[in-house]
């Protein structure tokens, strides 16, 4: 490491400086609306702080938007997705990384194939068929289709690479069968990248808009964000004190998801470009 | 080589089985119309309500937020008028009546269909042309219940929808910022001269956009309003576009003139209602439906009344759109049919028209004896006084072909979104009316 | 995660030759199966289907006829003015918001990189937006871009800029939904940069630092060709994000004013589910499912060719 001269440190530290400023903003500006009285929303020269703050914005979202129930909903669409995906993928990935079977290369193929093609893409016959099967505006529609994850398989399957053979041959030795293989070797041995594909998950469909925005017709089906979006679309959506308290509460529980796990996330990720 | 091989296979698995869904799709095929939405099954003619058993009956309603507290106490008379009869009636999220239609349209296509529905006037034609509803029962309709509102959900001779919160485009006018401008506001305001002139004073006083006419929430309404007051035709006889015109073209010209007289603040409707709701934007044209939640927005901040809608000369030479919406029964099954004629019968009442049509949602109450005891009540307030006691002649909202409603309605959005940014309204208004006749096929 | 498209999938262990084959033969596709299945049924059924169903008008409600159409719905989307416009959004799109995510996030992982203190707390800080819903965020955004005392104006007025109609002026709707998507994006590509960084050996650094070889003459012929991977990752994943792109602008702007930000996704939706013309969706879907599978074949295509 070379000692780098002090003007260029002091201009390094400036841009970092700004581009922190300009990704928190938002988040600040945020917080700000939200605990700001509403009365002093539009008034001219908007302050960086607010005159004094009110928690009164985050009563009227929570009410006005039915936040609570969309927050359970969120909950438990986003847990079933996470179980069902870790479900259908560790082993896959477990297979695919670990096992020689006949096709194995072929279907890895279409894995990484499908890695291209985005939900949104095919949004119009997994309607349709979901439609069919009488599934729409029920929660089982909005989770079914994300019941397997190519991304899932992917990413698990390259941290599983790394698995030594020896490993394996030990547990076979102690007369374990594939599955308790698989229990009891493979899993604990692939928690960073379980973890960071769960991080993940809860981060995608959380967050998702469009499939519950098409599926959820019911009120009382809806996600956080479907249920803010309409909230501001709204008559309501002048009240921007309210909806900046909206979107914080469903910015929150995966921001700190985030602080607490990012270590893993990031690394997780990190890992699965990598180790390709 | 063997990738190749087996992603065939893959696709040919693939195929095989999505041929196969398709074939079930078609199975109990029923006669869709190519392109547009259709329900399964026909809607009922209501049966005779002796005849059937309330006992394990629910019927499901779709409504927007608007009439959330009315539907509320309707539910509760019915389910003790008809003991063992239940309901499905949760309030949807979004008051945009093009919003509820497409929520109708999906609840059908997920197998739930509604039996009564709340929808915008504006949607008449859109369920007449494609699913073939049930007439309104007028025998039933309550005492008070004002029947000239009948015509605005009226088709080919035939009542559809029963009007139940009637609304009228209005301007809403901060008398105070007048004042400050050195504007009498008791002089009426009536012509789009006179608006034009006031407007630009305000922009001269404050330096700031001065009107609002929203062109995302009611683009449709607003135009036809806009076309019909100047005296031209907004739907023709035949069902084109009849505002292609000179009438036409100069009644739309209201947003290019203020736009290029830089008068007109571009925003969203919810933006520019909470402007104007600050004290910020002293004209904006909107709907008496509104003038209930302006009123607790402005307090005591300024004084502001809603007016008459300005029009081209200054007269009323033809009828404004009547806004607001109604209710239509889309049941399949007779009884349920009945029931949801019943329940209109109620809705439409003094009591329930007052829930309908009060402070919540300044509506005009289709019930004569709500207005009065309204209008006597103590939470009249001069604005809600305007909304609640409008009686100018109203005609129906739109009228075009029902296929193409939302085409329509985009179009229009486009057109008037062209024209606020000063547009030659003679080109823009051109090129709607030709989109128009391309979408209704004339 | 596509690096990967282009290197032969390495083959298993040989360790389980040791498995008894009898009893493991029907092991490994057991623990495919489900997640096969969700794949098959869930991307490339619908993927197949939106082919098939961009031959047929299409009634929403199930139990309906669909009716074979041709390549009506094909016409009906290249003869439409609005499709026309979608598409040509996008690709604006795109250009506004891959560029500056590539460079932006190669720029702030390296800066981020060389830091010495605080660069965990710099790291989360400039992650956040990767995490953050972008509804919730659209909605702030819409107000922070609102004409009349959003924040982006205040700011114009501090150096005397007159203000700008971000969300309602056909020429700025576009710019105002892509800075978002640059927001979030730069965000994510940093992650994937400073991952590529880090594989880096020291002792590269040092040999540098021995030969004297910095700055932008290290950039150029060290730093990038080490992490080309991880640029060639990064760029599919934004363009793969930016052709997505529908949540911020269904949000902000619908799609408007006047069509100037409606997208290939946001313009499907409304064909599909506000006029119910749910053939052309398909063939809206299919084209731009072609369009992506385009981009992955010919980018492995120019990384074969690049290593040959």
């Amino acid at each position: 490491m070379t000692t780098t001269a002090l003007p260029a440190r002091l201009i390094r530290w400036l841009l970092v400086l700004i581009a922190v400023v300009i990704s928190l903003f938002p988040f600040y500006w945020m917080l700000r609306t939200a605990l700001a009285p509403q009365s002093q929303q539009l008034a001219d020269g908007l302050g960086f702080w607010p005159s004094h703050l009110d928690f009164g914005n985050f009563a009227r979202a929570w009410d006005k938007a039915n936040l609570g129930q969309a927050l359970l909903n969120g909950l438990i669409i986003t847990g079933a997705i996470l179980l069902l995906q870790l479900i259908t993928c560790v082993p896959a990935a477990y297979a695919f990384a670990k096992i020689r079977f006949r096709g194995s290369g072929v279907l890895f193929g279409v894995v990484l194939a499908c890695l291209l093609i985005p939900t949104q893409a095919t949004m119009v016959p997994t309607f349709i068929g979901i439609n069919i099967f009488g599934l729409g505006d029920t929660r089982i529609g909005l989770v079914l289709p994300f019941y397997s994850s190519a991304f899932g398989i992917f990413l698990l399957r390259q941290q599983m690479l790394a698995i030594p053979d020896a490993l394996l041959d030990a547990a076979r030795t102690d007369g374990l069968g594939p599955w308790r293989t698989l229990l009891r070797v493979v899993v604990p041995m692939s928690m960073p990248s379980i973890a960071a594909f769960a991080i993940f998950s809860v981060f995608t469909h959380w967050n998702d808009y469009l499939w519950p925005l098409l599926v959820a017709r019911s009120p009382d089906l809806a996600t956080p964000p479907l249920r803010l979006a309409v909230f501001q679309q709204a008559d309501i959506g002048f009240d921007y004190s309210a909806l900046a308290a909206g979107a914080a509460i469903v910015t929150a529980p995966i921001l700190i998801l985030f602080l607490f796990a990012q270590r893993r996330f990031v690394q997780g990720m990190a890992g699965g470009e990598i180790a390709g | 080589m063997s990738t190749r091989r087996s992603l065939l296979g893959t696709a040919a698995l693939a195929a095989a089985t999505a041929l196969a869904l398709a074939a079930c799709g078609s199975g109990s095929g029923s006669t869709a119309g190519a392109g547009g939405p259709a329900l399964t099954g026909t809607v009922a003619k209501a049966a005779d309500l002796a005849t059937c058993k309330p006992d394990g009956v629910t019927l499901k309603l779709n409504f927007g937020p608007q009439s959330a507290p009315a539907v509320k106490l309707a539910v509760t008379a019915m389910e003790k008028k008809y003991p063992g009869l239940k309901f499905d009636a949760k309030a949807s999220a979004t008051a945009s009546y093009n919003d509820l239609t497409k929520q109708v349209v999906s609840d059908a296509a997920v197998g739930k269909p509604d039996d009564l529905i709340n929808t915008g006037l504006s949607q008449l034609t859109f369920w007449v042309d494609s699913y073939h509803p049930a007439e309104i029962d007028q025998s039933t309709l309550p005492a008070g219940y004002q029947k000239q509102f009948l015509a605005a959900g009226t088709a080919n001779g035939k009542v559809y929808i029963a009007p139940f919160q009637i609304s009228a485009p209005v301007l809403l006018v901060n008398q105070t910022a007048l004042k400050n401008a050195g504007i009498d506001p008791s002089t009426p305001i009536t012509s789009y001269a006179e608006l034009i002139k006031a407007a630009q004073t305000l922009t001269a006083k404050t330096g700031k956009p001065s009107i609002n006419i929203s062109t995302d929430g009611l683009p449709d309404w607003f135009s036809q309003g806009f076309v019909q007051a100047a005296g031209g035709k907004f739907v023709n006889a035949d069902g084109s576009a009849g505002f292609g015109d000179a009438t036409g073209v100069k009644a739309l010209s209201i947003w290019s003139t203020l736009a290029k007289d830089k008068v007109l603040l571009n925003v969203g409707g919810t933006d520019a209602m909470a402007q104007f709701m600050a004290g910020n934007l002293p004209f904006m044209a909107y709907t008496t439906s509104i003038v209930a939640t302006i009123g607790k927005g402005v307090g005591s901040k300024f004084q502001w009344m809603p007016v008459d809608l300005p029009t081209l000369n200054g007269t009323d030479a033809g009828p404004l759109p009547a806004g607001g919406n109604g209710w239509l029964v889309l049941s399949q099954d007779p009884c349920k049919a009945a029931y949801a004629n019943a329940m209109i019968s109620l809705m439409l009442s003094k009591d329930i028209s007052l829930a309908a049509s009060g402070t919540g949602y300044s509506y005009i109450p289709v019930n004569s004896d709500a207005a009065t005891e309204l209008l006597a009540g103590s939470t009249a307030t001069p604005q809600l006084k305007y909304a609640w006691s409008y009686d100018k002649p109203l005609s129906v909202w739109g009228g075009f072909k029902g296929s193409a409603t939302k085409q329509i309605f985009d179009t229009l959005t486009t057109t008037t979104q062209q024209l606020s940014t000063g547009a030659d309204p003679q080109a823009a208004v051109a090129s709607a009316v030709s989109q128009v006749n391309k979408l209704v096929g004339k | 995660m596509t690096t990967v498209l282009d290197k032969p999938v390495p083959s298993p262990a040989a360790a389980d030759t040791l498995i008894d084959p009898n009893r493991t033969r029907a092991t490994p596709y057991v623990f495919i199966a489900p997640a096969m299945s969700g794949i098959g049924l869930f991307v490339l059924l619908p993927a197949l289907l939106s082919f098939i169903g961009s031959f047929f008008a299409i009634p929403l409600a199930p139990g309906a006829n669909w009716k074979w159409v041709g390549f009506d719905n094909y016409t009906s989307v290249f003869g439409d003015p609005a499709a026309h416009r979608a598409i040509e959004n996008t690709l604006l799109y795109c250009v506004m918001t891959i560029i500056p995510s590539l460079v932006l996030g190669l720029l702030l992982a390296l800066l981020a990189e060389s830091l010495r203190h605080g660069r965990t707390l710099v790291r989360t800080a400039l992650f956040l937006p990767m995490t953050a819903n972008l509804v919730a965020m659209a909605v702030v955004f819409k107000w922070i871009f609102a004409l009349q005392g959003g924040f982006a104006n205040q700011a114009l007025a501090w150096i005397g800029v007159a203000p700008i109609n971000w969300l309602n002026d056909t020429r700025y709707s576009l710019i105002s939904v892509a800075l978002v998507g640059v927001w979030r994006g730069v965000s994510l590509t940093m992650l994937l940069f400073l991952a590529g960084l880090t594989t880096i050996p020291g002792a590269i650094h040092e040999a540098a630092a021995a030969e004297g070889i910095r700055g932008w003459a290290k950039l150029r012929t060290l730093i990038l060709p080490m992490i080309k991977p991880t640029i060639v990752f990064a760029t599919v994943l934004s363009i793969l994000t930016s052709i997505q792109a529908f949540d911020q602008i269904n949000v902000m702007t619908q799609g408007g004013p006047q069509e100037s930000s409606e997208t290939v996704l946001t313009y499907t939706w409304k064909v599909g589910f506000s006029y119910f013309q749910l053939g052309k969706a398909s063939a809206l879907s299919f084209v731009l499912i072609a369009v992506l599978i385009g981009i992955g074949l010919i980018r492995r295509r120019a990384f074969s060719a690049e290593q040959r």
